[in-house]
């Protein structure tokens, strides 16, 4: 897929309230372009409930059902139901893709639970968190998404935790598709919407999406941080179906040894939120550790990618 | 959705079945919001710096068309001013530097 054979279509319209350089309506727009119109929204409660504008003008031109906080799962389920009996009833010609879009609160804290039982049952929706790493919406307070030494309204000195991984626990439910996705590499999450588009069943695609605001940065550079933040390794790019996972785009170029990890110190610099990490004095420990944590993952990703070379040299596999 | 989903309707009442209905109806009358651009006005009035594309160095890549968070940018490289927030990712992407981010005189 080519950026020029993307559609032309928009569903998400101009002149909506969303902030300049807004990561959430800029992932919104490439999901809506390779979903199609025939897609279904439901809106969990985040920035993007915002950004359709108020009454009596919408800035999405699809139907959109706004939730509360804690049903992303539960409003997926609901509507994939009701999309399953209306195709048997014959009122749809072609089955509509239900998109329930979160943000990370209401996915890492509050709707956790609802999705984790909609995963268990596999029902039949696409799930998106955009996850800009904290509550932005309300003014940039911690969340479970939020990454260790980030600075938010109520972790002043930076974060003293480490952030969760729910991709990975939405791996270990065995639904069919897990994704991660980065704003700086389009056709690849292009490629993953698409992708889940044609696999029925739960999907689960997480968008790292840098907020200016929340995070502190001009809002010129929303692409540039979310590029940054694959290119020194704190965000992986990956797939993961029929229990196998793949590493795509800028992830998978450094574990191949085509491209350069950088150190994190470039991603943390580019934000306000890690401003204490700088001045007034470098905060060598935390900077080292951010660095050792990224270091060991890529070690066990870059052995695991040899090793899996090596045999294949020996016993002449077929790549897969 | 065919006719016989829409017949039905979700916001029932005035709207009512097999009628064409009007943007000013459904504004007045149901609770359905009509999708429009500019939802909340003329959002161009929030921007300091304009974008301004140099057709001499542009390659037509469609990087900025891509990134545009407004979808304001067009497949011919036209920028619609009227609701650009000149947020400057469109400059700050381009890899051969033809778009500038030039400080607007106020209207």
């Amino acid at each position: 897929m080519r950026i020029k054979d993307f559609p032309e279509e928009e569903l998400l319209l101009p002149g909506n309230a969303a902030c300049q350089g807004c990561p959430s309506s800029m992932a919104l727009r490439l999901a809506l372009k390779a979903l199609g119109r025939n897609t279904l929204l439901a809106v969990i409660a985040s920035c993007t409930s915002v950004l359709q504008s108020p009454f009596p003008a919408t800035a999405f031109d699809l139907p959109v059902l706004n939730m509360a906080f804690a049903t992303g799962g539960a409003t997926g389920s609901g509507l994939a139901a009701a999309v399953e009996r209306l195709m048997k009833k014959g009122v749809y010609r072609e089955r509509p893709t239900v998109l329930v879009w979160a943000g990370d609160g209401g996915t890492y804290d509050i709707g956790i639970q609802s999705l984790s039982g909609a995963a268990e049952r596999n029902a039949d929706f696409i799930y998106v968190c955009y996850n800009n790493e904290a509550y932005s919406n309300t003014g940039t307070q911690r969340s479970g998404a939020t990454p260790y030494a980030a600075w938010t309204t109520n972790t002043v000195k930076g974060k003293r935790e480490w952030r969760k991984d729910v991709a990975q626990i939405m791996v270990a439910h065995g639904i069919p598709y897990v994704a991660t996705a980065s704003l700086a590499y389009p056709t690849d999450l292009f490629e993953k919407f698409t992708r889940a588009k044609g696999i029925r069943g739960t999907r689960y695609i997480e968008i790292l999406a840098p907020c200016p605001p929340g995070w502190k940065f001009p809002s010129g550079h929303t692409v540039k941080v979310a590029r940054l933040a694959v290119q020194t390794g704190l965000w992986l790019l990956y797939e993961h179906r029929e229990g196998i996972t793949t590493y795509t785009a800028g992830t998978q170029r450094i574990i191949h040894g085509k491209a350069r990890r950088l150190p994190v110190e470039e991603y943390l610099k580019a934000q306000g939120r890690f401003r204490h990490l700088f001045y007034p004095e470098r905060d060598e420990e935390r900077i080292a550790e951010i660095q050792r944590r990224v270091d060991r993952v890529f070690e066990t990703l870059e052995f695991t990618h040899r090793l899996k070379q090596h045999i294949m040299d020996i016993e002449m596999l077929p790549p897969r | 959705m065919n006719d016989r989903g829409r017949k039905k309707g979700f916001g029932g009442g005035p709207a009512g079945a097999g009628r064409k209905v009007t943007e000013v109806e459904i504004g007045l009358l149901t609770t359905l919001s009509v999708p429009a651009r500019g939802s909340v006005g003329k959002t161009g009035s929030w921007r300091t710096f304009v974008p301004v594309i140099d057709p001499g160095r542009c390659t037509k890549c469609l990087l900025c068309w891509v990134y545009c968070p407004e979808a304001c940018v067009s497949r011919d490289l036209i920028i619609d001013l009227d609701y650009c927030k000149g947020c400057g990712i469109c400059a700050e992407e381009c890899p051969r530097d033809a778009i500038a981010m030039v400080k607007e005189e106020k209207r």
